[in-house]
Formats: C-alpha cells, sequence, structure tokens
C-alpha cells in the first residue's frame, strides 16, 4: 500500500504545478495587454519579450490569481482586438514541497490567436524535474497526421523516398514471399 | 528575363529534382549535365555499392590513398561526430552494415555472425596537409558514408550552381533538400508520416537553408533499419524519425543519424540546427527555431 500522506503531497504537488502554469500565461496575458499602450516596439520571433513575473506562493493564493489572470485576459481580449503579434516569453517561480522552482513559457501570438507555445522546466530537484517532465510530455502534443492531399506542398521529407535500391529490393523479396 | 528549369533523374540509388532559375536555356542543359557528371564522379569515389569505388577499393586492401579533395569535408565532420558521440556514429560501420545484408547486393540477409566494429584510430588516419587528403588504411576497411554522404553532395551540386551564377534554386536528393531564393520565395516541405506515407505530421517551410529527414521505419528489414549502433549492434527503436534544418546539407543530413544516439543538449554545444524529433510513442517535439510546425 502507498503512504496516503506521500500521495498527499504528490497530488498536491501536481495540482500546485498545474495552476501555477495558469498563473503564468495569466501572467503573460497581463504583460500583453500593458505592453499596447506602451510605446515599446512589438516583439517579432527573433526578439523575444521576456517578462518575469514571481508568481504568489501556490498552495495558499492559487485558484484566486489564476482566476484573476483568466478574467484580466478575457476583457482586454473583448475590448475590440488586439495584441501585439509576436512572441512573448515568461520565466515563473513557483514553491514546491521540495522548494522553490522555475519554469519558462513562452506563447506566440498572431491576430490575437495563439499559434504557437513553448515549456521549459528549470527544476532541480529530481522530483519536480519528474512532475515538470510529466506536464512537458503531456503539453507537447501528441503527433497527428494529415493527408498529403489535404496540405499544400511543394516537397515531401521523409525517408520512404530515399533508396530507390532498397526499396526495389524490399519489393523484390516481398514478391518472393508471396510467389 | 529568367526562366525556371527542372530536371529529375537516378544517381546514387535515390531520385533527383533539379530546378533552378536562369536566363539562357541552352546554358540550363550544360549545367544539368555537368551536374549528372558530377554526381556519378562522387558515386565513383564513395559508394559502397560500386565494386570499382575508390571505397571498395579500401575495403580489399589496406594501403595509403590519396583521396580527393572533397573527402575532407566528409572525414572532418565524421570525426567531430565520432568524438561527440563516444564513436556511435562512425563510418567504420560499414562492415556491420554489411554483415546485417545492408550490402552491395540487397541481400538484406543478416549473416551468422555480425562483426564488432573497430575504433577509428585502429582502422584508419585521416590527414591533409599542402592541399594533399591522405588515408592510411592500417587494415582493409569497409567504409559507408551514408550518414552524411547525401547530403554532401547536395551541398557540392548546389555550390555547382552557384559557381554557375544561379542563386534560386532546389536541389532535391530523395527527401533531402537545400533551398535558396532570392526573392523569399517560401518552399513549403511536408514531413512524412515515418508510418504512413501517405501522410504528412507537419510541414517545414524554407526561404533558404537545408532540410533533411531520417526515418527508423523505412529501409528496414530482418531486426535492422539502415541506423546501427554500433556498441549494442541494434538498430535505435525509441525514435521514430527525425529532421533537421541547418545552412548546409551535410550538417543536416548528419545530424539527422547523430539525433537517433545523441540528445539534443549535446549537439547543441557544437553545431546550430533546429530539428523534429518524433517518438516510438507518438510524440514529438519541435526546437523553438524550425522554420514551420507539426499539426
Amino acid at each position: 500500500m502507498e503512504n496516503p500522506n506521500n500521495t498527499n503531497t504528490i497530488t498536491k504537488s501536481i495540482i500546485s504545478f498545474v495552476v501555477f502554469i495558469g498563473v503564468v500565461v495569466g501572467a503573460i496575458a497581463l504583460a500583453m495587454s500593458s505592453k499596447k499602450d506602451t510605446t515599446v516596439p512589438a516583439p517579432t520571433d527573433e526578439n523575444l519579450n521576456s517578462t518575469t513575473t514571481d508568481a504568489a506562493p501556490v498552495s495558499t493564493a492559487t485558484t484566486t490569481v489564476d482566476s484573476t489572470a483568466t478574467s484580466s485576459a478575457t476583457s482586454t481580449t473583448s475590448a475590440a482586438h488586439t495584441y501585439k503579434d509576436g512572441t512573448y516569453a515568461a520565466t515563473g517561480t513557483y514553491k514546491s514541497p521540495a522548494g522553490i522552482e522555475q519554469v519558462n513559457i513562452s506563447v506566440t501570438l498572431k491576430d490575437d490567436v495563439v499559434t504557437e507555445t513553448s515549456f521549459k522546466g528549470l527544476a532541480e530537484n529530481s522530483r519536480s524535474i519528474n512532475f515538470q517532465e510529466q506536464f512537458a510530455n503531456g503539453y507537447k502534443a501528441l503527433v497527428v497526421g494529415k493527408n498529403i492531399d489535404d496540405v499544400k506542398l511543394s516537397k515531401i521529407s521523409g525517408s520512404s523516398l530515399t533508396s530507390v535500391g532498397f526499396n526495389d529490393a524490399i519489393g523484390k523479396i516481398k514478391d518472393e514471399a508471396h510467389s | 528575363m529568367k526562366e525556371s528549369f527542372k530536371d529529375s533523374f537516378k544517381a546514387i540509388g535515390t531520385t533527383w529534382f533539379i530546378d533552378f532559375k536562369h536566363t539562357d536555356s541552352l546554358s540550363a542543359v550544360g549545367i544539368f549535365d555537368s551536374v549528372k557528371n558530377r554526381i556519378e564522379v562522387f558515386e565513383q569515389q564513395y559508394s559502397r555499392f560500386r565494386k570499382d569505388s575508390l571505397v571498395s577499393q579500401i575495403a580489399a586492401r589496406e594501403g595509403v590513398y590519396i583521396l580527393p579533395n572533397d573527402a575532407e569535408p566528409m572525414f572532418t565532420m565524421y570525426k567531430k561526430l565520432y568524438d561527440i558521440t563516444g564513436g556511435k556514429m562512425t563510418p567504420l560501420i560499414g562492415q556491420t552494415l554489411v554483415d546485417a545484408g545492408y550490402d552491395a547486393e540487397y541481400s538484406l540477409t543478416p549473416k551468422p555472425e555480425i562483426r564488432k566494429i573497430e575504433s577509428w584510430d585502429s582502422s584508419i588516419r585521416f590527414t591533409q596537409a599542402n592541399g594533399i587528403n591522405t588515408l592510411i588504411a592500417h587494415k582493409s576497411t569497409q567504409l559507408d558514408f551514408g550518414a552524411l554522404g547525401k547530403g554532401y553532395i547536395v551541398d557540392i551540386v548546389s555550390e555547382l550552381l552557384l559557381v554557375h551564377g544561379i542563386t534560386d534554386f532546389t536541389v532535391e536528393a530523395g527527401g533531402d533538400m537545400r533551398y535558396q531564393n532570392t526573392e523569399h520565395e517560401v518552399l513549403r516541405i511536408g514531413l512524412e508520416h515515418p508510418l504512413d506515407a501517405k501522410q504528412v505530421i507537419g510541414v517545414a517551410e524554407l526561404t533558404h537553408g537545408s532540410i533533411c529527414g531520417s526515418s527508423g521505419n523505412r529501409r528496414a528489414w530482418s531486426t535492422y533499419h539502415h541506423i546501427i549502433n554500433p556498441d549494442t549492434l541494434i538498430s535505435p527503436r525509441e525514435i521514430s524519425a527525425v529532421w533537421v534544418f541547418a545552412k548546409d546539407t551535410i550538417t543536416a543530413d548528419a545530424l539527422t543519424t547523430a539525433l537517433f544516439f545523441v540528445d539534443v543538449n549535446i549537439l547543441n554545444a557544437h553545431f546550430t540546427y533546429e530539428y523534429v524529433i518524433m517518438y516510438a510513442d507518438g510524440s514529438a517535439v519541435i526546437s523553438q527555431g524550425f522554420p514551420g510546425s507539426l499539426f
């Protein structure tokens, strides 16, 4: 049987971590909304715009901070456009049972649509690394194939085209196997 | 007024597609001829699938060989990656590939004994002095340049086009390619699904540079595919496909194989490149600067 206290700690860690992600994304949203009133040049893909935020210790302030951030992001969006296109990055810290941990999150925005996100955990504690990795693994989406005919392409890069001789040989072996 | 010229042909065991813009159709024909000749010369030197090649001579007997000028970038890149990967990426894998059945006859039938490969230093020594490339083969050695040879010949052809004053071109050899366009026209390249050639998992969008891809699910036979770990003598299975973007094709091609053996963090210290790695569990990672996206 697993130690119930231990399970409880793990659950807490996961919850606080996931909520924390909400906090950081919210902080990025805030950073973006404040940006539109300033004369800061629009960030470009080459020019990462970095904001640092100290997230509140999650176990106490979590849901509140999260919902605040979300609502502020929503209200800004409803104000008829717009965030500046670009990549926004934030480094955040959160408190885990093992101590203070850090993550980097970036969001790429085009026409008010998030086109790309990335996540990087900076934990040093092995259990935190594990949680951050689990999150990162779920975070990077599973690959979804699209039919070639449905995508406009000039070229294909892959291994099926690489070796004429090899493909011929495989074909022959298959033929022999059938006869 | 510049026109587009295209040609497609088979060489070094793969299908080539080349297109470029040029003002003069007569010279375009001549350029395609010189490109094909150049590829033929390369194959004559470095293909282990040709009995008359330089590589086959080195496989037959030990000795001191004077290699052509174009040998140096290949040996330099291989030695660099040999050191970085702790010997896992090596041109000495040739004998192992032959033993496993990836031989000149494409028997695809593994021999009863797959020989472990020798170390670089105990087998060969490559030096360049006064512009002369010398290879000392301490014993008969089956070299294989498969991990970067195709990318390298794509670079050689691209540079040949540049010498002819061509600035807008695509040079593709079996899905590995180099592209350059002075008007910033984007080339959209589908990243083929390693399990289903009718599907793509994402798109690369280039205005310049090289893309190469490698997948363990193709060119597979018995328990092997075209990449074999010399330490374990098995083919890596955790990664199902890799694509690399780099400024030249020799780098892109070489790193697709290297990523089957070492972590990106190790390669990041030595090369400038971007990547997509698809794992056997169906997940994938894309580096932040990769020119393109996954679906």
